[in-house]
């Protein structure tokens, strides 16, 4: 398998966070406070326990794990001030 | 040098970035929310955990840091690279020290779980920012940009 440069793995990154942006309402149906995973605009993996999710995708996918994005889907609407 | 980012839900300005942390064994993509009110950057606890952060080993800043949401416990990462895609290829920034909030418990709260991670003015200040959500376009460059 051809290994992916920093440059792809970035864009990569970038448009699975499009994707999960883009299908978020969907995902508050579906996975109300729950984390989910997208590698390669694909919901790969979800959970209530970010903690049991992460060691999933670490067995799975090893040092790529680094590179899938993992987000809460709030149930609510929340509006964040940070 | 020109770093793109994009606008994400509530039309926040972000930005991804690789975090590098040879110390610690870290190399794992972020994406930060582009914040001017924040003094520096700062990982947040959902990143920190995707990143394994070795919070023992990490020295802890006097007196923690404040925000909108309180006073929270946060640790100093040593010797950290965030690298950036630029039109040629990557651009890395060096942080002598890269702040990280420290989950209150071992599981997130509700609040924890929805905190960004920020780049901050010790960044952005380098820099000049754009951001025009019009045409959907965030911006840092290292040119000096007259109006």
């Amino acid at each position: 398998m051809k290994t992916k440069t920093l440059e792809q793995k970035l864009d990569q990154f970038e448009a699975d966070t499009i994707w999960f942006d883009q299908h978020y309402e969907k995902f508050k149906e579906q996975y109300p406070d729950q984390f989910v995973a997208v590698y390669g605009k694909t919901l790969i993996d979800h959970g209530k326990s970010l903690d049991a999710l992460l060691r999933r995708l670490q067995k799975k996918y090893g040092e790529e794990t680094g590179d899938i994005v993992v987000e809460f889907v709030s149930r609510e609407d929340v509006i964040l001030i940070v | 040098m020109r770093i793109r980012g994009y606008y994400r839900q509530l039309d926040a300005p972000y930005m991804r970035a690789k975090i590098v942390c040879k110390q610690f064994g870290i190399e794992k993509t972020v994406n930060f929310l582009v914040d001017l009110g924040a003094a520096a950057t700062i990982i947040g606890p959902r990143d920190a955990k995707r990143l394994r952060i070795p919070y023992n080993q990490l020295k802890l800043v006097e007196g923690g840091v404040s925000g909108v949401g309180g006073r929270a416990e946060t640790c100093l990462m040593p010797e950290t690279q965030l690298v950036f895609r630029i039109e040629t290829g990557n651009f890395e920034a060096s942080f002598h020290h890269l702040l990280v909030l420290e989950p209150v418990a071992k599981t997130l709260s509700k609040d924890e779980r929805l905190i960004p991670s920020l780049l901050g003015r010790d960044f952005l200040n380098q820099m000049a920012l754009l951001t025009d959500k019009r045409q959907n376009l965030v911006l840092i460059t290292d040119e000096f940009l007259t109006v």
